[in-house]
This record gives structure tokens, sequence and C-alpha cells, in this order.
């Protein structure tokens, strides 16, 4: 048992300052990049705005801000499948921060759209309003906060001896509360495994090579799923469910 | 006929013998060199071929420079023959020619190595004559680069900044045809440029030469002061060589195909001209107008202003124009304030050649406005070697309220009450962040970190951990066996210290009641025998189901035979004999725990 332990603790101070073995970009350095990349977005000097902010990521170190700027300039610089690209990773951080919400909502309303990618019905929009409104990060804690105090309650219950009523209606208040979260939590992983946005126009074929037939086009800063990698190719399903190849290249894995 | 088949098995010995690589046939090797033709026209070419016999395993080289003479390698071609049954094989390299200058010009001896030896071939002499002399040898020998050559020529050398500069690149040819002649390319660093205009060919005698020259224009704008050189001018065409048949002509140098497929050889060439200084000042700072935004030549400004009747938040589309001879790239266009009374919107600025436009969205706010305001553009005129100021304007307007009919109206409140006037909204992101926030690790997040699931299995350790601790006391409370059954060890274990101690005081009695009433207790806790009926027959009954060792039920009858006696006997013991039967008891309460359930 003791020797379990040990190893557990030594996973985590592995985990916890392993990372710092590989080369990374100081704090300092990330702020000063960052005020860098904002003064060349300032100067209207975009493409040099997306160098600046990019080496903070290749230092290794990112924040939801740094995304949103990053997407600014990527948009004021015309790339609009990257600009929602950024947009995206950003949402991942500070889904709930309104100048974000308003530039990716704007930035989709310029995305070609073939297929409509809207949730229709109002539980469709409130579940979805619900997955976005955290990060998965902390739906994890909220649904590990709340299994807790499930399992706290459970036994305390039984030392403490309430009575029935008392005992199922709390568990069942934080049961419900646990399968929203759960399903939450559930709906996020899916909803952002395997999600990639299409950088380049491309047109995604019925098979993984350049003389297949096209079956439809791909708009830059349309949204897909990724089903599969294959030899420079990928196969790609739309929110419609239809399935194609699309070169490696056009898109990019959020 | 057996000559014939002698003839094929010499052929295929042959065949088969020089298709093995690395096999030299054992034949004595000799170099020769020849021309073609020992006199020819400045502007041909000549044929110099070098063979080789008595082997075919060389491969082409270069030859070193022939002074006098431009070298190009134009390929190999191999022989075999057979005389009187003796067969000689042989391979010649053809190098052209091109004779740089009139006069007798020599090839000289050249030395080839092979397979360890040098073998040298005899000097030629070439006699090369000027065509426009007649084809007799003149005063002086003549030079190819008299007869095709380049100059860069321009206008002045002290220009302005700015200033349009028309440059030429002329193409002299005399008795030297070319083709594919392409446009001069010009290092123009320090300048821009304008497309090269349609280029002019005409004849002219130069003392007493008739040259065919192409004229290529263009206009050049200095972008810097100082001193900048242009050119050299270089011209990439192809001399076309007369091909002269000489005593070695062959298939491919015969006139008929020669007149069929080519008229003769294409040799590239590149020709360079002198190049030349310019120096560049700025236009001169006497006299220079405020409204001087750059402009340099001979330029014209225009504005339009329309519509000039319009209602407030109407757009007035303010158009301006400047063309003319200039630097445009390098012209700004006026710079002008308006005041609070129009909201301005970005302009869009096209610069077409030789015309240069500006158009801006404004937007009147007030009836105040009377008029938009002059513009004043100024440029320095070259000819006329002063600036020129153009001014226009001012341009009036009239400005009347807002149209009524476009906002909503309340009923009730009368046809002039207007509530909200429609609004068109501009569309763009929203600014940037000023601050970077909490900067993360890339890609960590908390579902791909260690520490949570370490912290996630210590939690369900604990509730495992909690929920068992609850079942046991659970039990304990309401499962009276189950909790003597696990109250019975610890009791046990109490007891044994205690019993020890007994010894250590040579309290027999004591020890051997405390030890009966141990085991009793033990039992009792262990079996659920009632306490007061635990015996050695009761307990032998109890685990008739259990395979025991037969030692241990010796050992428990030993035990309980002895503590009846001496309790009740009050028989005599030494230390050792009641260690020993400390021991039994110890012995029995493992075998217990270890195998009883």
């Amino acid at each position: 048992m003791r020797r379990a332990l040990y190893i557990l603790a030594l996973l985590s101070l592995i985990d916890v300052f392993g990372t710092g073995v590989h080369a990374q970009i100081s704090k300092p350095d990330a702020i000063s990049q960052f005020v860098l990349g904002a003064q060349a977005y300032k100067e209207r000097d975009y493409s040099r705005a997306v160098k600046e902010y990019q080496a903070i990521l290749q230092g290794g170190k990112e924040s939801g801000p740094l995304y949103y700027n990053l997407g600014n300039a990527y948009f004021k610089n015309a790339q609009l499948g990257y600009a929602v690209l950024s947009y995206e990773r950003a949402k991942q951080l500070i889904p709930r921060d309104s100048d974000l919400k308003f530039n990716l909502k704007y930035a989709e309303s310029l995305v070609t759209k073939t297929v409509s990618n809207e949730a229709s019905g109002f539980f469709q929009q409130l579940y979805q309003g619900h997955l976005d409104f955290y990060t998965l990060d902390e739906m994890l804690i909220i649904c590990t906060i709340l299994a807790v105090i499930l399992g706290v309650v459970f036994l305390f219950s039984r030392f403490l001896k309430w009575s029935v009523p008392v005992r199922v209606l709390t568990r069942l208040v934080l049961a419900v509360f646990l399968v929203i979260y759960g399903a939450g939590l559930f709906g996020k992983i899916n909803a952002n495994l395997n999600q990639a946005v299409v950088v380049e126009k491309s047109t995604a074929n019925f098979e993984p090579s350049d003389d297949a037939t096209v079956r439809f086009e791909l708009f830059e800063g349309m949204k897909v799923k990724v089903v599969r990698y294959k030899d420079g190719w990928v196969k790609v399903r739309r929110s419609d469910g239809i399935l194609g190849w699309v070169p490696e290249v056009s898109i990019e894995e959020i | 006929m057996s000559s014939k088949i002698r003839l094929c098995g010499l052929f295929v010995t042959w065949l088969v013998i020089s298709s093995m690589p690395g096999v030299a046939l054992a034949q004595n090797i000799s170099i020769e060199s020849s021309v073609n033709i020992n006199r020819i026209p400045l502007g041909s070419a000549v044929n110099l071929t070098i063979t080789i016999k008595g082997t075919q395993n060389v491969s082409a080289f270069d030859l070193p420079p022939i002074e006098g003479f431009d070298v190009k390698y134009i390929g190999p071609s191999r022989n075999i023959s057979v005389i009187n049954n003796q067969y000689t094989t042989s391979v010649s390299f053809t190098y052209s020619l091109m004779p740089l200058k009139a006069g007798k010009l020599d090839i000289p001896v050249l030395q080839i190595a092979l397979d360890g030896k040098t073998y040298q071939t005899k000097p030629i002499v070439i006699e090369v004559y000027d065509p426009a002399q007649g084809g007799s040898p003149g005063s002086e020998a003549a030079q190819l680069s008299e007869k095709i050559f380049v100059k860069l020529q321009v206008p002045k050398e002290e220009v302005y900044l700015n200033e349009p500069v028309s440059i030429k690149v002329f193409l002299y040819t005399s008795g030297v045809s070319i083709r594919d002649i392409q446009y001069p390319k010009l290092d123009l660093t320090g300048f821009s440029d304008e497309p090269y205009d349609q280029p002019r060919q005409y004849q002219q005698v130069i003392e007493g030469k008739r040259f065919e020259i192409v004229e290529f224009e263009k206009v050049i704008y200095p972008t810097r002061t100082g001193a900048l050189t242009l050119g050299p001018a270089q011209v990439d065409c192809n001399i076309v060589m007369k091909n002269r048949r000489g005593s070695s002509g062959g298939i491919g140098q015969d006139d008929f195909f020669s007149a069929f497929f080519d008229r003769g050889e294409k040799r590239p060439a590149q020709l360079l001209s002198e190049p030349v200084t310019m120096t560049v000042k700025d236009v001169p700072a006497e006299g220079r107008p405020e409204s001087f935004t750059g402009g340099v030549g001979n330029l014209d400004f225009d504005v339009d202003v329309s519509p000039t009747d319009v209602n407030i938040g109407d757009p007035i589309t303010l158009k301006m124009k400047i063309q003319g001879r200039g630097n445009l790239s390098g012209v700004a266009f006026p710079k002008f304030e308006l005041g609070n009374n129009f909201k301005i919107y970005d302009p869009i600025i096209k610069d077409e050649g030789r015309v240069k436009l500006l158009e801006q969205v404004l937007i009147p706010t007030s009836t105040d406005i009377e008029r938009v305001p002059e513009f004043k553009f100024s440029y320095y005129n070259i000819n006329l070697d002063k600036y020129v100021e153009i001014n226009k304007g001012p341009f009036p307007i009239n400005v009347s309220p807002a149209a009524q009919d476009g906002g909503l109206t309340v009923v009730g409140l009368g046809q002039d009450s207007i509530v909200v006037a429609p609004e068109q909204l501009g569309e763009d992101i929203v600014y940037i962040k000023d601050s970077p926030g909490k900067f993360l690790i890339r890609g960590k997040r908390l579902y791909n970190s260690t520490s949570y699931y370490v912290v996630l299995l210590l939690l369900i350790g604990g509730f495992v951990g909690g929920y068992v601790w609850y079942r046991i006391t659970h039990r304990m409370e309401t499962d009276s066996s189950f909790a003597r059954r696990l109250k019975a060890p610890k009791e046990a274990k109490r007891g044994l210290v205690v019993a020890k101690e007994l010894i250590s005081e040579e309290k027999n009695e004591q020890f051997y009641d405390h030890i009966y009433k141990l085991m009793q207790r033990y039992v009792s806790g262990k079996l659920t025998i009632p306490a007061g009926m635990v015996n050695y027959t009761a307990i032998k009954d109890k685990l008739s189901g259990q395979k025991i060792e037969s030692e241990l039920l010796d050992d428990l009858k030993r035990m309980f035979d002895e503590c009846d006696s001496i309790r009740y006997a009050s028989a005599q013991v030494t230390k050792v004999q009641m260690n020993q039967s400390y021991q039994r008891v110890e012995k029995i309460i493992d075998y217990f725990e270890r195998r009883i359930k």
C-alpha cells in the first residue's frame, strides 16, 4: 500500500515538474512577446503580429487572450480559416468572453456555408449553451466536486443516520446535477475530439487521391470532424454526416 | 560466302567484347585534329574535330581556352571500319570555334592524356577575314565586338529626385545575323521604372560602316539622392553562324539539309554595355510651396465633388486625380482638413500607369456646411525649372436636414415626430486585448494531467475505505457474533501481554486462571460458543466440520487439562512450564487466526 502511494506521488511530481525539463519561453518573455504583437497590430503590420504571437505558442505557452489576439491578427490579414481556428482555441480557454463570442460569430458569418451547423430546437440550444459556457477543465472539476459531495453525503447520511426522505432527496438533487454536468462533460469531450477547421479552401474527394471525383467543397473557416489520416490525406465528416477525403494541409485540428 | 560469314563473326565478336566494360581492344592509339574549313569570314564558325583512333573508351573532354576563339562543344561520333579483315575503331569529338577577330588565328597544339600516356595534335591556322572589306584582309584586324555591341544612353547625368528620365539601349550589329533578341536587363537599384516602349529598328551609317540598330526606350525615376550607377544594360540574343562546308562535310552539314531545317547554327550571346553614373539631387528647397508632395515632371491635378445637393447623412464622393509624366507612385495627394462637420471614411487610392486616383466618401453631419474647401497641389516642373501650383475649389454644397420618411414614427405623436432613425452599423471585429491573461503550458489540461488522476484515485480510495469502514461498524453494531469475532484477536493479544507479566511475577495460579479465561473468551468469540460452555469437547465438536491438525487438538486438550489441574489442584509449576503453556496458547491462537474462519 505504501509503495503504491509512493509511486503515485512520484508520478504526480513528474507530471508537475516534468514539463520543466523541456525548453519553454519564460513568463516575462511571453509577456514581452505579447506586447510586441500588440504593437505590430496597432501599426497594422498584421503578418508581423501573427509571427510575434506564434512565437509565444512555439515557446510552449498559451492563453485565451493570446489566441483571441492571434485570431484578430489572422482576420485582419485576410486569413479567415486561421482566424476561426484561433478563436475556437481561445473559446476552449475563455468561453464566456463577450469580445471573443462577438468576433467568432462575426468571423463565422463570413464563412461560406453549404450546411447549417446551428443547433435548432430549444433543448438543443440550451444544451449547446451549457456546453459553450464552461471550459473542459471546469466541467471536469465540477463533475469531480459533485461526485465527491455525493460520496460524502452518501457516507455521512449513513453514519449520521439521516431519515430516508432526507437521504433520498439529497442524493437525488446531487445526482441530477451530476448527470447534467456529466452529460456536459461527455458532450464537451465529444465536441472537442477530432474537431478541425478548414484553413485552406479545398475539395473533399471520394478517395484519397487528386484524381478522385470531388464530393463536396470546403471553404475557409468551415468546421469538420476528423475521422482518420492516411498518406497525407484526411477523411473528414461534415456536420451533416457526409464524408470525404481532403489533403492534410488544408485542415488543422482545434 | 565464307568471307561474309567471317565478317559477321568478327562483327559479333567485336560487339561481345566491346560491350564488356573495361575491355580495351589491343590497338595502337593515335590522335588527329582537323577543321572543316581553313578560311572563314568574321561572324562564322569553324568545326574542329579531334579523332582518337584505336579505342572508343574515351569520354568527352573540355578544350582549354583558345585565344581569339569562343569554343563550344557540339558532340561525339563513333566509328568502326573493317578493311581487309582488319577492323579499327575510333571516336571523334567536334567543337565549334567562333573567331572573335579577323586575321590569322592559331589553334595550338592540344595535349590529351589517355591511359597514362599524353598525345598531341598538330597546330592548325585559320584565316579569318572581314567580309565588309571585300574578303581580303584589311589594314587592321577587325574585332567581333566592333560588329555587334550594346550602348546605354541617358539624356543627362544630373537629375532631380523622382524626375522622369528617358533612357535608351541601342543594339548595334554589322555583318552579323542575330535572332531571338530579348528586352534589355538593367540593374535599376535606386530607381523605379516603367515598361519598355515598343522597340524601333532602323539602319545607320557610322564611320563608313552600315549598322542595323534596335532601339529600346523606357522611363525611369531616381528614388534616392546621391550618385547612382545605372546598368550595365544586358541584351541576350542568338548569333546565327553561317555554316561553311569544307572538305569534311557530312550528313547534316549538307546544304540541302541546312537549307531545309536551319539556315545556320545559333550561338547564344550576352552583350553588355558600359554602366552610366548619374547624380541625383533633391528638388530646390528655395521657393518650395507647402502643398508640394513630391511630384516632379509635368503633372496635372483635378478634383471632383458630387453630388453637391444632399441631406444630412447622405454621402458625397470626393475624387482627386493626378496625371501626367512623373513618378506618380512617389507623389502623395494633398492633405486636407474638413473639420468636425464631416464624417470621413478611409480613401481608396488607385494607381493606373500615368493616372493616380483617389476616391473618398464624406458624410455631412450638419446643415451649417456650405462648401468643401479648396485643395492645393504643387509639383516641380522640370521643363520650366520651377514649382507649379494648381488649386481646385472651393466646392459649394447645400446640406439639407435629414429625410423624414426613413425613421420609425409613433402613431399619435404627429407626422413630424421621428422616434428612431435607421442606423447602419459598421461591421468589424472587436479590438485586441491588452493583457495576455494567465499563461498555461501549451496543451496541458487537467484531463491530461497525472496529478488529477492521482487525486481522483485517492478520493475513490477514500470513498471505498469510508464505505468499508461504515459496513464494518454497522455490522458490528447489528451483528454481535461478528463484533465478538472481530474483537477476539485483539483481546487475546492484550491477554497474552498480561500473561507474560504474570509469568515474570511467577504468579502461577493467577497465570493459569488468566490464560484459561483468555482462551474461553477467545474461542467463544471466534467460534460463537457461549463462554461458559467452552471446553475441549465443545471446541472439538465445533471444529468437526473443518480439517484440523491433530497436534492442535492435542495442544488444546493439554492446555485445558493443565489449567484445570493447576487451578483446582494448586500444583506447583516452574517458570519453564508456565512459558511452555504460554507458548502453547500463543500457538493455538495463531493457528486459529490463520486457519479457522
